[in-house]
């Protein structure tokens, strides 16, 4: 689950652009919108979708159903455990 | 200074004749039509129904331009048929058009081929610029003595119409033909679904449960005159454009702010310019796309503007689609209608309120106001805020 | 036409002339490697900032801080010219259509590819609400901004921000011979002012600003440019242009070839501005004008020191 949490954190840096931030700098369970070390705003909530859909396949078709799943990596990778596409 | 609207012409899903679109948005006949995009799948849009081909040989152009281009020819050459614009060494004459594709629409496939190692026609690359598109439509109808190109997303043609006026109260010019124009692109399609701001529906602006806009296509401008100018033409002035404003929302870079500031500063903006009350106004042609966004911000704005004395509201993009650059130039074509004609046209498919605002637009067609003011707002990405005020002669 | 006073300028370009002054005798002629100088972005912007934007708008909000600090009052208008806007990300968003894989598309790109951008972002990191404009007709969008300044001063308005930007991108490179002739550096270029009201405040003013949208050759317009401003056109201390044809220009004693110093830009005649502002500012009473007929349009834009200053 380490491996997979620090994977995602990679994914999550390369979909947002995150340039300086390593996966360390990335905490499982803080809020990833209001992390102002990230600056996140509605934009990287699109980008999230689209590392959903690319990454593993989960189709989000309303942009509103985003802010729980996005909401910490925790909420998110226990959302691509649960739909991920085989 | 006054300025007069002397003519106007559309090119929109809804017609290529102002009596054609009248008479659809009178008898509440919407020019968003369901269709399959390669890559994109079901989507709804309100296109132009004349192809390039038949564009070319209709208004007789020779130039292999960009459907942008075309769609502008189209409507400048229908304005110069309806109303005097004749060469006048005496007046200086402006074109101003405002567009935020350009070209795109015939460079995007040459681009596609050439990331994809394929043989690609390097010629197409020279219609891609704005201000490019602005040369071709000039070239094809009238020997303008300025040319210029406004590129402020959704608000360029509504900009381009108060720039006009500006230079025309400093005197560079006596009179202009303004507006914009914008084709669908493979770009714009899939910009709009990226950003997931589409309704899979028709869209319903200002009701509660909008899901997003339909994108359209077309071109629409304005003749407009200074004193000087309408002396020596003779041409009929259709109404004033009495007040305008352009601001900035300062918010982001898509998203309006919660209080569209931005929005209140353009209205309150135009009515301080046209010393008018904000009960003077008779009708608002509203921006109204149909994101949950805007139309919360929109009427979050007008409410601020008008408070009691909100007047009668629609967004006509429920017919013609949100035709982005060309938005202002269609709209501010229909609102002179609707101030003429004393109608109200309907905001289609509106069937519950927001509920944070509580506003219900105009349901059905009606005739007979009596209307002295409207106004009309056109906003853009970057929070780009533009009203203008047009008035009953 | 109203003249505007210069109240402070700057540019990033090839030449080293980001936050300088007295430059102008140290410009040196490009070579087809040149690229611009720019400065070092990380002391100027938020990592969480600095991630999405393109070289252009790097540059642009660049100029635009440097711009607000000189000049504390607020600016009342923001007018930005630019040829051809936001190539990085309409390339880039091309480019994800092209390798779309699923059903989504990142949208960042696609939200920065309008031609506003530039002037929509300084809007927001200055929290200006003000007139907001930008301009986008090839060779003259710098040139249309200062009209729409001038319209602006006319209007009632003071301070007022003004640029020509435009940025390089490689597929430039690929059209390039279906454009221009001789051998440039394509690059970014762009030079930011602060104009207002010309008063006896600035020493250097844009008296005018003059285009021409015909097919005319180069003579005529500047005659005509010369005769409706009064100007000797051989009285004139500077003439910089954009590589022009023009006898008028060749028995000049003092012209310069401005896209040797600029590169081919469509947004060139802006820093050629810039230029001419730090040459007049260290050479009291005299003139310069800006010929620009980069594309088949032509302008010229006449500059002075200010006799009251």
């Amino acid at each position: 689950m380490d491996a997979f949490k620090t994977q995602l954190k990679e994914q999550i840096i390369e979909q947002l652009n995150l340039e300086d931030i390593k996966p360390e700098d990335i905490d499982n369970s803080t809020a990833l919108f209001g992390d102002e070390k990230l600056g996140l705003d509605s934009i990287d909530a699109l980008e999230f979708i689209v590392l959903l859909d690319q990454n593993y396949g989960i189709k989000i078709s309303d942009p509103s159903h985003g802010k729980d799943v996005f909401h910490s990596v925790d909420s998110l990778s226990k959302y691509i455990q649960a739909n991920k596409a085989n | 200074m006054t300025i007069f609207v002397t003519g106007h012409s559309i090119i929109s899903a809804i017609g290529t004749k102002t009596a054609e679109v009248h008479q659809n948005l009178k008898s509440e006949i919407s020019g968003i039509k369901s269709m399959t995009v390669d890559g994109i799948g079901e989507c709804n849009l309100a296109l132009v129904s004349t192809t390039n081909e038949e564009l070319k040989e209709k208004y007789t152009i020779k130039g292999d331009y960009s459907r942008t281009a075309l769609l502008g020819i189209a409507s400048l050459k229908n304005l110069i048929n309806n109303c005097s614009l004749n060469s006048n060494k005496s007046l200086k004459t402006g074109f101003i058009s405002g567009t935020s594709v350009g070209g795109i629409d015939a460079t995007e496939q040459e681009y596609l081929k050439h990331l994809r190692g394929q043989e690609y026609n390097k010629e197409q690359f020279l219609n891609h610029s704005s201000g490019t598109v602005t040369d071709q439509i000039a070239r094809e109808t009238f020997p303008f003595d300025i040319t210029n190109t406004i590129s402020t997303a959704c608000s360029s043609a509504s900009n381009a119409i108060l720039l006009a006026a500006k230079m025309m109260r400093m005197g560079l010019i006596d009179r202009a033909v303004v507006g914009g124009s914008d084709s669908l692109s493979n770009f714009t399609i899939n910009g709009f679904k990226s950003l997931m701001i589409y309704d899979q529906n028709l869209c319903c602006p200002f009701d509660k449960n909008r899901k997003g806009l339909n994108l359209g296509e077309g071109a629409g401008y304005l003749l407009l005159e200074t004193e000087k100018s309408i002396t020596q033409t003779q041409n009929q002035p259709l109404a004033l454009l009495s007040g305008w404003c352009n601001a900035s929302d300062a918010y982001h870079q898509t998203a309006s702010s919660p209080s569209g500031e931005g929005a209140q500063l353009a209205m309150q903006g135009a009515l301080k310019m046209a010393q008018l009350k904000a009960e003077d106004i008779s009708y608002i042609n509203a921006h109204g796309t149909g994101t949950q966004n805007n139309d919360l911000s929109e009427s979050t704005a007008i409410k601020a503007v008008f408070g009691n004395s909100t007047p009668d509201f629609s967004s006509t993009k429920s017919y013609t689609g949100h035709t982005l650059a060309a938005s202002g130039g269609i709209e501010s074509g229909i609102a002179i209608m609707a101030l003429n004609k004393g109608c109200l046209y309907p905001n289609l498919h509106f069937k519950t309120k927001i509920k944070e605002t509580g506003l219900t637009p105009i349901l059905t067609y009606s005739e007979g106001k009596a209307m002295q003011h409207i106004l009309s707002n056109a906003f853009g990405f970057g929070g780009n805020s533009t009203s203008l005020i047009f008035s009953k002669i | 036409m109203r003249a505007l006073g210069i109240k402070f300028a700057n540019s990033i370009s090839c030449q080293n002339t980001f936050n300088q002054v007295g430059f102008f005798d140290k410009l040196n002629k490009l070579d087809t490697n040149s690229e611009a100088l720019v400065p070092n972005y990380k002391n100027l912007f938020q990592p969480s900032q600095l991630r999405r934007m393109s070289p252009i708008l790097k540059a642009g909000l660049s100029l635009a801080i440097s711009c607000k600090k000189a000049c504390r009052a607020p600016f009342d208008s923001i007018i930005i010219g630019t040829g051809l806007g936001c190539l990085t990300d309409t390339g880039k968003f091309l480019q994800n259509i092209n390798l779309k894989t699923g059903d989504s598309l990142s949208p960042t790109s696609f939200i920065q590819s309008t031609h506003n951008t530039i002037a929509g972002q300084i809007s927001i990191l200055l929290n200006n609400k003000g007139y907001n404009m930008t301009h986008s007709q090839n060779n003259l969008s710098f040139e249309m901004s200062l009209l729409d300044a001038m319209t602006e001063i006319n209007e009632g308005k003071r301070s007022i921000l003004v640029g020509g930007i435009d940025e390089a991108h490689p597929f430039l490179e690929e059209i390039k011979n279906r454009v221009v002739t001789k051998t440039y550096p394509n690059t970014l270029s762009a030079a930011f002012f602060v104009l207002d009201k010309a008063d006896h405040q600035q020493t250097v003013q844009i008296k005018s600003v003059y285009t021409d949208f015909s097919s005319d050759s180069i003579n005529p317009f500047i005659e005509r440019v010369c005769k409706e401003g009064n100007i000797d056109f051989n009285q004139i201390d500077l003439v910089l242009h954009s590589g022009i044809n023009s006898t008028l220009v060749a028995q000049h004693a003092r012209s310069m070839n401005y896209l040797d110093y600029t590169g081919y830009n469509l947004s060139s005649s802006a820093l050629a501005t810039h230029f001419a502002y730090d040459f007049l500012k260290h050479n009291p009473n005299k003139t310069a004008l800006i010929i620009n007929h980069l594309c088949t349009s032509k302008s010229a834009i006449f500059i002075e020191t200010n006799d009251q200053a």
